[in-house]
């Protein structure tokens, strides 16, 4: 998601969002809009255990990863910095670049408006989503003084 | 239907009954950072907002990555950790005392059938204490500091079963890359990997300990060996007799995948450049010219790995650079008192202060581009010890100790330590 190299050199997450992806596409960071879904295979996140590669797919744009699977500890970090995570299996698929795709993350339905299909994917736990719309964990607790697993 | 070990622990710690599936909320028995990710942990904790934590009695930071610190913006963090931790009333193991992992079961800070969080990759050794421990990243280890609970998703477990007595010269470090090998680096993501048969029961309670360390590298949530009278007795010697209870998946329980290996059939192996699934039999690498060798780690920096690497270079010199790490200061004074640092010493090898030296490529022995090193950690990724073109193989102590006194890989069969 961002090269080893870039990691150190700057904290500017804007800075670092031109490199999202550079691995796999170049062009990735021109490409992406702001709104728009990363849809991957298996394990995606996997070797990440920071909080930069998530964050960073954020500040590129991107408003949600749609993956067949994700690995643990990118799944958790990619909640709390807020950028929300659907895991739906055979969605690789389903799907091809430049779909126009409907979520509903409560529920899990994906709708490819493009290609007329529909799927399933795990719903996202409420306290999760609720973390996503705070704009991570950090801004949550802010806002209520308390976190969202805590009533 | 009857409970895994791991369903078991996380339905006490939530109060609910939990199977595999289920997202619970767990209260946190013990907490633990080190100094590569509680700075940041400390940062988020303050941008929180949050004055005290949680209970700072079952908190720990550890300053191990980088001791003595190499350069002055590490020093700055130590620094930062330091009077964090002084605020807080939360101890702080500092420079030279070794290992998070290793001090948090010496210490007594892990208790069977608890479930304890770090911020480091490897917090799933403490599963052979029986205890449901998992890393987590800096800004939940905020949280948790704030709140001492944390969400979790009840994990499947994947049962590795040994059947039958290890043979001479193969170890626990042997088995357990032997299932990684088999598994591959994301085989068992997600679930808990619990290890069970005739041959984990006969491990000692250090062996047991390889085996969790690395379940995390097969993507494992975390690693479980139900606990026996060696983990009470391991208590008792820390002074911790009360507050916990042994328990072990049930008969009726549902285990999600099954391998049996059968461990007169293993063989000594390598995980070899540049992944710890890239494993081989030894024989296959027989011969390989060695430049460094690197005995210590949370994975095999224990007394018995340093009396196994002691027998080996008794009396022998070194051929390559050798770098011994204590795991922690008990370790070092037990191997001063057994004659093993001395018996280090004159082989030539070179004894560092208890942490994690080299392995995660900051300071103690970085090496060169095309260099070769052997050691007992528990990554081998390129880049791992500082150096791009360098490669890394990981093996048992008695490997590493016999690559350092031939200067090349050998079978560790071939001689009895």
């Amino acid at each position: 998601m961002l090269p080893g190299k870039y990691k150190f050199k700057t904290l500017d997450m804007g800075e670092l969002a031109k490199h999202a992806m550079e691995g796999i596409d170049p062009e990735f960071s021109k490409k992406v809009k702001k709104g728009d879904f990363i849809v991957a295979g298996k394990n995606f996140g996997c070797g990440s255990s920071r909080e930069q590669a998530p964050l960073v797919l954020k500040h590129a744009g991107v408003s949600l990863v749609i993956a067949e699977s994700f690995a643990r500890i990118f799944y958790r970090n990619s909640f709390n910095v807020g950028l929300p995570l659907l895991i739906c299996k055979g969605i690789t698929k389903a799907v091809e670049e430049g779909d126009e795709l409907e979520v509903d993350m409560s529920t899990g339905r994906i709708y490819n408006m493009t290609r007329g299909v529909e799927l399933r994917a795990n719903p996202i736990p409420d306290f999760l989503m609720e973390i996503v719309e705070a704009g991570g964990l950090s801004e949550y607790y802010k806002n209520h003084g308390r976190f969202p697993w805590q009533k | 239907m009857g409970k895994t070990l791991a369903e078991k622990i996380l339905s006490l710690a939530s109060g609910v009954d939990a199977y595999k599936g289920d997202i619970v909320v767990v209260n946190v028995d013990f907490a633990m950072a080190q100094d590569g990710t509680a700075p940041l942990a400390i940062d988020a904790f303050k941008n929180m907002g949050v004055e005290k934590v949680w209970d700072s009695s079952r908190i720990a930071l550890v300053i191990d990555h980088n001791a003595p610190s190499p350069n002055e913006g590490v020093s700055k963090l130590h620094k930062m950790m330091r009077e964090w931790a002084a605020n807080q009333g939360v101890r702080l193991y500092d420079v030279g005392e070794g290992v998070c992992h290793q001090l948090m079961m010496e210490r007594g800070h892990v208790k069977p059938g608890k479930v304890v969080l770090g911020a480091d990759s490897h917090t799933c050794t403490y599963g052979a204490l029986g205890a449901l421990a998992t890393g987590i990243g800096s800004t939940e280890m905020a949280a948790v500091f704030a709140c001492g609970q944390l969400w979790m998703r009840v994990p499947e477990t994947f049962l590795v079963v040994f059947e039958g007595k290890l043979p001479k010269g193969v170890y626990a470090k042997d088995m357990i890359l032997t299932v990684i090998g088999k598994v591959g680096a994301d085989g068992a993501t997600y679930m808990a990997v619990e290890y069970t048969g005739t041959t984990v029961k006969e491990l000692s309670l250090e062996g047991r300990m390889t085996l969790c360390n690395m379940a995390v590298e097969m993507g494992g949530k975390t690693g479980l060996v139900a606990p026996d009278e060696k983990v009470t007795e391991f208590l008792r010697e820390r002074e911790v007799t009360d507050g916990y209870e042994l328990l072990a998946s049930d008969e009726d329980a549902e285990f999600s995948e099954k391998l049996e290996i059968d461990a007169e059939n293993l063989v000594p192996v390598a995980a070899c450049p540049h992944s710890v699934d890239n494993v081989k039999p030894i024989e296959k690498v027989e011969g390989t010219p060695v430049n460094q060798v690197f005995i210590g780690t949370c994975t095999n920096g224990r007394i018995e790995d340093l009396r196994i690497a002691g027998r080996v270079m008794k009396d022998r010199k070194v051929k390559v650079r050798t770098i011994i790490v204590p795991a922690s200061r008990e370790v070092y004074l037990k191997a001063l008192r057994e004659g093993l640092i001395e018996a280090f010493i004159k082989a030539g090898a070179t004894v560092c202060n208890p942490g994690c030296g080299p392995c995660v490529g900051t300071h103690q022995g970085i090496p060169s581009p095309g260099d070769v090193v052997v050691s007992t950690a528990n990554r081998n990724f390129k880049g791992r010890m500082g150096c791009d073109e360098a490669e890394i193989y990981l093996a048992s102590p008695h490997t590493a100790a016999l690559a350092a006194v031939t200067g090349e890989i050998r079978d560790p069969r071939e001689e009895e330590p």
